[in-house]
């Protein structure tokens, strides 16, 4: 009898250790995207500066300049960080405005007035290091993410998810467009 | 028997050897011709009129140390008959404490000596690495320093996380400069750990070799460190008792060489970037994997272990030559240029 009842604190220790160990990775992967969002707020307070000096000399890029502030405005809304749909529509939106910004980037190269603005060289140097940080994050959010889902679809932390309302969570990818094959006579003429 | 005193004296006296340690790439590197073709015509002129006098100086060295040698050795016979014949015979009439302390002296004064006697030795390689390797630094540019004691102590790298526990420290061979746009610290540095028996206390090497000291533009946020894979034991057990939190990178290859710990997930992220690890690795190949690195404030330093003594003079048995002995230096030292232009430690898409 002592045995059984022994056997049976046993399991039930060890599903609450799975359990423990499941919530542990899934907080994890929010303090992972959390760190994602740090760095996107400040690429988000850095853009309005980027945006005013290229609007001076840019005429012609009206329409880069207007779909970056949309895209800001849309990257910058709430989302519920444990809902796996408006996660993968909040990291959809950055890396959306982050392909939009590469492209007036490249517009900057065409002004050579505007590539030696001063203000705007130490801006580009300021998003180059927040760039490189969000790319920092992601990995780390990917990293925390591939943990957590591989603990709630292998048996039993499947089961033992469901019990905890844990659910898995996108990963933050790249966009189709930056993974096409890129054709340098685009480029060269 | 001259050799034998030098021996007993100083070790580092010893002639230079071609080196049977795995990690010494001095001997197989080869300069480009245009800098060795620059350092002859710079040895020519800064570095050759010197050795008429230090030509001089290790000839009455020598005489110096054969007429000690001469001295050691007739002690030493002398004590071999007093000891063979008088002391240690019963008919002696000595008692048994009386022989061992006869014992122990003879020992102490011939290790005495022979300390003496190879004085000249060390003197000399002294005086060559005080008045000529700064001059032969001095070639990598006038922003190159040599001295041979070094400001360096355990007190400045202990924060960086790769000592291990010593209780003794000895750094010696400080160089610093800039090489680029990057300023770099060198030092030598044996340490060694006491070890307590229930009988004795006897010193344990624990490392030695270099540890480069790099500083850059920018900062990093806590401090991350770059330590050699220790197996899955091994690493279990680290990181049970490591305060900074395990990081698990995407490259295979990488994780099988090291081990990375830090106190902050983003900031290991951000400065070991795919590339990065690339040019790690490459570097970690020219070591046998056992560098190790830690990234702290502005600062990175690069532990790497060997077993012989660097930036060392050659034996004062040889006719003076110091081209080879400034060669020597000149390629330690392009070595470790390399590091900084294989980790683009120079450009501001390094790290």
């Amino acid at each position: 009898m002592n045995t059984i009842i022994l056997v049976l604190l046993g399991i039930i220790a060890l599903i609450y250790a799975w359990y423990a160990s499941i919530v542990k990775k899934r907080n994890k992967a929010l303090e992972a995207l959390s760190s994602i969002d740090v760095y996107l707020k400040q690429r988000f307070d850095l853009l309005p500066n980027i945006l005013v000096i290229a609007q001076k000399y840019m005429q012609h890029e009206r329409g880069l300049l207007e779909e970056v502030t949309a895209l800001r405005a849309h990257a910058n809304q709430n989302y519920d960080p444990k809902n796996s749909a408006e996660v993968t529509d909040h990291l959809a939106a950055a890396q959306n405005l982050a392909a939009k910004f590469g492209q007036l980037m490249v517009a900057v190269e065409n002004y050579p007035d505007l590539k030696a603005n001063q203000t705007m060289i130490e801006a580009m140097n300021t998003n180059n290091e927040v760039e490189s940080h969000i790319a920092a994050a992601r990995r780390f959010y990917n990293a925390s993410v591939t943990v957590l889902n591989n603990s709630i679809q292998i048996f039993p932390g499947n089961y033992i998810a469901k019990l905890a309302g844990v659910t898995t969570m996108p990963f933050y990818e790249a966009d189709l467009a930056s993974k096409e094959t890129i054709k340098a006579s685009q480029f060269l003429s | 028997m001259l050799r034998f005193i030098l021996f007993l004296s100083n070790i580092r006296s010893l002639p230079f050897l071609f080196s049977r340690d795995p990690l010494d790439r001095s001997g197989h590197y080869e300069l480009p011709s245009d800098k060795e073709q620059q350092f002859a015509a710079y040895y020519k002129s800064h570095i050759q009129p010197a050795i008429i006098e230090f030509e001089a100086l290790r000839l009455q060295a020598l005489k110096t140390i054969a007429f000690r040698s001469t001295l050691f050795a007739v002690v030493l016979i002398v004590s071999a008959i007093m000891q063979l014949f008088w002391i240690i015979p019963d008919n002696g009439g000595f008692s048994t404490e009386t022989q061992k302390f006869s014992l122990f002296a003879m020992a102490a004064a011939l290790m005495g000596i022979g300390y003496w006697a190879g004085a000249p030795a060390r003197n000399y390689g002294l005086s060559v690495k005080k008045q000529i390797f700064p001059i032969v630094f001095r070639f990598l540019g006038d922003r190159f320093h040599y001295q041979t004691d070094s400001p360096i102590q355990s007190q400045t790298l202990i924060p960086f996380g790769l000592l291990p526990p010593h209780d003794i420290s000895h750094y010696e061979d400080y160089i610093a400069g800039i090489h680029g746009e990057t300023i770099l610290s060198v030092t030598e540095a044996t340490l060694k750990r006491r070890v307590r028996t229930q009988k004795t206390t006897r010193e344990v090497q624990v490392f030695h070799g270099l540890f480069i000291l790099f500083e850059i533009k920018k900062p990093f946020l806590g401090k991350t460190l770059i330590k050699k894979d220790s197996g899955s034991l091994g690493n279990w057990l680290t990181d049970k008792f490591n305060k900074l939190e395990s990081i698990k990178l995407e490259d295979p290859r990488f994780e099988k060489i090291f081990e990375v710990y830090s106190t902050d997930q983003i900031e290991a992220r951000y400065i070991l970037t795919p590339s990065f690890m690339e040019r790690l690795i490459d570097l970690s190949s020219l070591f046998k994997n056992k560098i190790e690195c830690s990234f702290l404030d502005r600062q990175i330093l690069l532990k790497i272990p060997c077993s012989q003594n660097k930036f060392e003079v050659s034996s004062i048995f040889q006719t003076i030559n110091f081209e080879n002995d400034a060669l020597h230096i000149i390629k330690e030292m392009h070595i470790i240029f390399d590091i900084i232009d294989t980790l683009k430690l120079n450009h501001d898409t390094g790290i």
